[in-house]
This record gives C-alpha cells, sequence and structure tokens, in this order.
C-alpha cells in the first residue's frame, strides 16, 4: 500500500513537470487562427490589400487562407505548392518559394521564432554581439551556397524577434522583415505585425501584414484546419 | 610566396570593405514614410472592417483605388463567389429548392430554415453565405406557396 503511494506519488511528480517543462519550452501549442491582412506597395505605386482569415495547425503543416477581400476564395499552401480554391475547386496552383516549416505560423508554435529557424536551415551562427538593447546575431550561408545566398543578420528584443536583414553575397541589403507589437496568449508570444521592406535598385517595397483576433489552439473550424485539398 | 601574401592580403582588405558591420541602425526604417505609402489602403481597410457587408459596387463609389488595388478587375466575383456551399451547390439556390419544394409539399415549410441552418454550420457561420442562404430560403418560401395557391384555387 505504501508502495502504491509512492509510485502515485512519483508518476504525478513526472506527469506534472513533464507537463510543466513543456508548457515552459513553448511546445504545447499546436494550431493557430487569426484574422489577418496584407498591405502591400511598390516604388511603381502598384498597391494591393488582402483581408481574411488564416488558420495553421502544425501537424496538418498547410497554410489556410480563407480570403474575404478582395476575392472571396481559399489559398492553401502544402510544402510548396499554392492552391487558389474558389467554389471548392482548384482554380490555380502555383509554387511557392517559401516552406511551411519556415513560417512565422509554425516557427510562432514551435517556439523557433526567435531564430526564425535558421539554426535549422543550414546556415551557420557567425557573430553574436549587443547594441542599443538589441541582441543581433549574423548567420552565413552553407559553404556551397554562398554563390547565390547572402549572410542573414538577425536582431531579437527581450528573447523576441525584433528584425532580420537579408544580404546578397555583395553584402547589400536586399530586404528587411521587422516584427512589432507582440501579442501574449497563455504564454504564446505572437507579433501583430511583420513590416517587409524589400530593395529593388535602390528603392522600396512595402508589405504590411497584420494580426488580429488571434486564437491558439482553438477547437472550432476543424474543416480549415485541416483543409481537405479538392481533387477536381 | 610575396605575391601570395599580397593577393591573401588583397582578398582579406577587398572582404573587410564589402562586409556589413552589424548594428542596430541596420533595423531602424522610416515609420511615417511606411504610414504616408499606406494612407489610401488603411483607409479602406478600416472602411472594410466596419462595413463587411459592403458591396463592390458601393465600395468602387467610394474608394476610387479599389479600382487600382489587384484582384478588383474580377469585381463581380467579390462576394459572389461560394465560399463552401454544401456540396458544391450554391448557397441561394440549395435553400432556395428547399424551400420551394418544403413550402409546397409541406405547410410551415421547415425545409427552408433547415437548409439555411446546414448552410450557416457548413460555411462556419459565415455571414455572406448565410445572408444569401435566407434570401434563397425566403425568395423560395414565396415561390412554393405562390405554386400552391394556384394549384389549389385550379
Amino acid at each position: 500500500m505504501f508502495l502504491l503511494t509512492k509510485i502515485s506519488i512519483l508518476t504525478f511528480i513526472v506527469v506534472f513537470f513533464t507537463f510543466f517543462s513543456s508548457k515552459m519550452n513553448g511546445q504545447q501549442f499546436h494550431r493557430i487562427k487569426s484574422d489577418y491582412s496584407i498591405k502591400y506597395k511598390d516604388s511603381q505605386g502598384n498597391q494591393i490589400l488582402q483581408m481574411g482569415v488564416v488558420f495553421y495547425d502544425i501537424n496538418s503543416k498547410k497554410i489556410v487562407m480563407k480570403t474575404g477581400f478582395p476575392v472571396r476564395e481559399i489559398l492553401v499552401q502544402k510544402d510548396t505548392t499554392i492552391y487558389q480554391i474558389r467554389n471548392g475547386q482548384i482554380l490555380a496552383s502555383t509554387r511557392s518559394y517559401a516552406l511551411v516549416d519556415f513560417s512565422i505560423y509554425h516557427l510562432a508554435l514551435t517556439g523557433e521564432l526567435n531564430n526564425f529557424g535558421l539554426d535549422k536551415s543550414g546556415y551557420t551562427l557567425d557573430t553574436v554581439k549587443r547594441d542599443k538593447g538589441l541582441i543581433l546575431t549574423t548567420w552565413s550561408p552553407p559553404k556551397d551556397a554562398k554563390d547565390f545566398l547572402g549572410r542573414i543578420l538577425v536582431s531579437t528584443k527581450e528573447k523576441q524577434l525584433f528584425g532580420i536583414v537579408f544580404l546578397d553575397p555583395k553584402e547589400k541589403i536586399i530586404a528587411k522583415h521587422l516584427f512589432r507589437d507582440y501579442t501574449n496568449i497563455d504564454g504564446f508570444e505572437f507579433p501583430t505585425e511583420v513590416l517587409i521592406i524589400t530593395y529593388s535598385d535602390d528603392k522600396e517595397n512595402f508589405n504590411l501584414t497584420k494580426f488580429s483576433k488571434i486564437i491558439v489552439d482553438g477547437t472550432d473550424n476543424e474543416e480549415f484546419y485541416n483543409y481537405k485539398i479538392p481533387s477536381n | 610566396m610575396i605575391k601570395f601574401l599580397i593577393v591573401l592580403f588583397l582578398a582579406l582588405y577587398i572582404n573587410s570593405i564589402q562586409a556589413i558591420d552589424i548594428n542596430a541602425d541596420l533595423f531602424s526604417y522610416d515609420e511615417k514614410k511606411v504610414e504616408s505609402e499606406f494612407a489610401e489602403l488603411s483607409k479602406l481597410e478600416n472602411f472594410i472592417n466596419e462595413n463587411p457587408l459592403v458591396s463592390a459596387e458601393e465600395l468602387l463609389d467610394l474608394f476610387p483605388i479599389a479600382k487600382e488595388i489587384t484582384g478588383l478587375p474580377q469585381v463581380p466575383l467579390y462576394k459572389n463567389t461560394e465560399l463552401l456551399a454544401p456540396g458544391k451547390f450554391p448557397s441561394f439556390l440549395f435553400t432556395f429548392i428547399f424551400s420551394t419544394i418544403g413550402t409546397y409539399f409541406i405547410y410551415g415549410a421547415v425545409a427552408g430554415p433547415i437548409a439555411v441552418g446546414i448552410v450557416y454550420f457548413s460555411t462556419h457561420k459565415d455571414r455572406i453565405e448565410t445572408k444569401k442562404a435566407i434570401w434563397g430560403c425566403v425568395t423560395g418560401t414565396l415561390i412554393g406557396a405562390g405554386i400552391k395557391l394556384v394549384v389549389v384555387n385550379l
């Protein structure tokens, strides 16, 4: 009887600490839903506004965007393919060079957003320094990719990803990503604004994505988290 | 050997010129410029958020910029696209058929409201699809009742 009580207490402690440590590691989150808007304006004055709701489940690994403006449709990114779906049928599919595993949703849910997943991307950490309240790190591309990939500079502020600067192989800035106004939902930290500035011919193009009404680990909308791509 | 050292020195020197020294200023940007670049789009975004059921025509009247936005040449599709209609049926048609038949054969026409409920839940409470479904139900009920009235009085 005493042994059983001891085992029960031990089991409780193990379960408690396993649960607690998983919470501390930020590994407990598995899905996110958020309203979003994307505003884009390039140096030639072309403008885009897209609004809708985005769903991402870490197990299904599909970014599902239910857009409401300017066209009601569903955009799904699975692996490196983006499907454009209207009226329940695939209208078009295009290739994406951004991997789902390196999307802001996946990295935030796995707790890897603070270095943008670079430690698992083949990039190597070069230097670390502190400047004006930011921790700055530089990352070098794999040796065999140095001809076409430049260094990546990452800054964090209070352990949150603050910005990323992408350089080309000639050390010229090609893009800046700024992560602003973090929100904390039961320990899940997520930026509510992502500003991307890209440079082409020394001119700036702006892209601002805003997130609102963020729900983590929601139980509604199962069909969107695990969206079935129509076979047409 | 000397030649090699000169080449090595030059290579290191050139590299040192090219390499950007990382500092916090690299992560700065002109916030006012960003705001002014997005001024028009922000107004449009706020309007849509405050008026989610606005028609495309009204939007184009109020915001000429809407015409320039990529995607809007396809304006007829805006809010006319079915999102997740049950069985790929348009929401209006789905409830219209149910309520017409329901009203003709069953007094009380419960089929229409049930169909609206199906659309409501299958589209995950999508307001626009539900609105279309309600219109389909109302139209179907009136037509079903009209046909019934004519047939009964013949």
